[in-house]
């Protein structure tokens, strides 16, 4: 496996509600994964946090420049003015982020979409890369300098707060657009390595999924990054749901990271599941990235944003299932009367310990939500949101599954990974269908073609 | 007819004859359509569909876990061997709607009671019946 300068098992950071959960649960992860917006909208806050809070983790920071790619009307929000005026702004997280970039996004942002042909001025594209690096950079050590704490930092002896590498400007690209964006995604990768940051340069490759059914254009992304100057490739194939996508996907998927791994360059999956995990220890995935209990899969549009929902990990299917699904398992199989077969059989984490406590009637403390009812197109609809104390017993038990997977997989070998996958299929088919488990078959084949 | 008039009308008219009904009531981060008060004083689910039983049968099976039975109600049809096999399979009866004041529920397959497995469950969604029930619902 290639050296990286990115760790493992990275977190993204999501809302500045969870950064708790970073420093509580620190052997949890590795890194930090930071979106760009977030950095532009709060840069103070997650100054205080990188700088105070988890000082021992590297972190990276997505610049997210495909933003101003889409239909400009998804960078606006709706307002409702003070004297009754409505319209529509730039969101301000965005103006924040254009602003830093300059041109060309500066002045189409929310106006027009960017194209590549925004960029044919060579001097023009090197400027906006440079911005882009800088804004990686700068922004977080800026916040820290306007802050009272940045007294606290040198004294702790941080002198930097500088992400472990830098990613260079990319953009999305689907099989259509392939021949328009490729060329230019490159000459940044170019651009980036030359400004000389003094630190690794690594690129973002964004890609429908129909590239990867598409061997020849596979093909050109291997030769394409795989000649670039990057240090390391960071991977995102859009809304690709490791548990429900097609099995000839995951396999092209694998094959892809095998074909961009092979130039000696670190490939991470950008939203990554138990599939990714696997595959940094089978295959030749170098790290993963997720949220706190969620964005194992994750769209290119909307940019950033989501209301996260609290659902329990299920470890044996490595995946998160609706808290009603897992109690039908419980009284399906009989684990509901005895809390040492629901620690045997479900989970045995720190979390599930403390709050089953001896009594599986406690899994109601992962389920607990507040019921509510509003009207939608003349239709009364009522929504269960779980409570805060929920969501932080499942976001906690989630946490503690994953650092288990990740010291398991180290002690396993290929044929025991496959056999207890196998075993997790068989064992629920019964209970939740077979479409909720038939992508055990699909990552078999995954594995077993490596 | 659409499916709220179908739960309004049975609400109706189970109200009438004095049971207890609540509607819209939140379980299991869903909403059952209607729940009432047997004369025992176990609680009845019921999920209206008009015609597709295959989802409404998906949407019943959470409320097995806190109903002591469990209804899917369409609008008279024919019943084929494939959905009343799925209602033996799972324990859940069928009703059907009839716009008739008179009595717009008829069972058609009875259902059977869940064997009580967590209580928890049973817990929520008696609470959550009660409480649709002091809110008018």
């Amino acid at each position: 496996m290639a050296a990286s300068n990115l760790p493992v098992h990275i977190l993204r950071y999501g809302i500045h509600g969870e950064q708790r959960y970073f420093s509580e649960l620190a052997d949890c992860y590795d890194g930090i994964a930071i979106n760009g917006n977030m950095l532009a909208h709060t840069p103070a806050a997650l100054a205080r946090f990188v700088g105070v809070r988890v000082v021992d983790r590297p972190f990276v920071i997505d610049p997210l420049t495909h933003a101003f790619q889409h239909d400009p009307q998804r960078l606006r929000r709706a307002y409702q003015g003070t004297l009754g005026g409505e319209g529509t702004a730039l969101k301000s997280s965005v103006a924040r982020m254009s602003t830093r970039f300059g041109e060309p996004v500066q002045s189409k942002a929310g106006r027009e979409a960017l194209l590549p042909e925004d960029f044919a001025d060579g001097d023009l594209r090197r400027d906006f890369c440079h911005r882009v690096i800088e804004f990686q950079l700068q922004t977080m050590e800026e916040a820290a300098a306007d802050g009272d704490y940045i007294q606290y930092l040198r004294y702790a002896g941080i002198q930097t707060m500088k992400p472990a590498v830098v990613i260079a400007p990319y953009f999305y690209m689907i099989s259509n657009t392939l021949d328009h964006w490729l060329d230019l995604n490159i000459a940044f990768i170019s651009d980036a390595v030359s400004y000389d940051s003094g630190l690794p340069v690594y690129a973002q490759l964004v890609i429908h999924p129909d590239i990867l059914l598409r061997q020849d254009m596979s093909g050109r992304l291997i030769t394409s990054y795989g000649s670039a100057r990057c240090a390391g490739i960071c991977l995102w194939i859009d809304e690709l749901d490791e548990h429900s996508a097609d099995a000839e996907l995951l396999r092209r998927m694998a094959g892809l990271i095998e074909g961009l791994a092979a130039s000696g360059r670190p490939v991470h999956n950008v939203y990554g599941g138990y599939l990714s995990t696997v595959l940094t220890k089978f295959g030749r995935l170098s790290g993963l990235c997720h949220g706190l209990e969620y964005g194992e899969s994750r769209p290119v549009l909307p940019v950033g944003g989501g209301v996260p929902m609290a659902r329990y990990y299920f470890p044996p299917l490595h995946k998160r299932i609706r808290y009603s699904e897992v109690v039908q398992i419980l009284a399906a199989k009989g684990w509901n009367r005895d809390a040492s077969e629901f620690h045997a059989n479900v989970c045995d984490c720190e979390t599930c310990h403390e709050v089953i406590s001896g009594n599986v009637e406690n899994f109601a403390m992962f389920g607990g939500s507040r019921a509510v009812t509003f009207q939608r197109a003349g239709q009364t609809i009522t929504l269960n949101y779980p409570l805060p104390e929920t969501r932080d017993r499942c976001l906690r038990h989630y946490l503690h599954c994953k650092r288990k997977e990740f010291r398991e997989l180290q002690a396993s070998t290929k044929e025991e990974v496959i056999a207890r996958l196998r075993t997790g299929g068989q064992e629920y088919r019964s209970v939740l269908g077979l479409d909720a488990v038939a992508f055990v078959d699909a990552w078999v084949d995954v594995l077993d073609s490596l | 007819m659409t499916e709220d008039q179908m739960v309004n009308a049975a609400a109706g008219w189970l109200h009438r004859r004095e049971f207890r009904v609540a509607i819209g009531v939140p379980f299991m981060s869903q909403c059952i359509d209607l729940v009432y008060e047997a004369d025992g004083g176990g609680l009845i689910a019921v999920e209206f569909k008009r015609h597709d039983w295959r989802r409404a049968l998906q949407q019943s099976r959470t409320h097995l876990l806190g109903a002591n039975r469990v209804y899917i109600c369409l609008l008279p049809r024919e019943v084929s061997a494939a959905l009343t096999a799925a209602l033996n399979e799972h324990g859940i009866g069928l009703v059907f709607y009839y716009p008739d004041d008179v009595q717009p529920l008829v069972e058609r397959v009875s259902a059977e009671s869940p064997s009580p497995s967590l209580s928890f469950p049973r817990l929520w969604l008696r609470d959550a019946f009660e409480a649709r029930c002091l809110e008018g619902g």
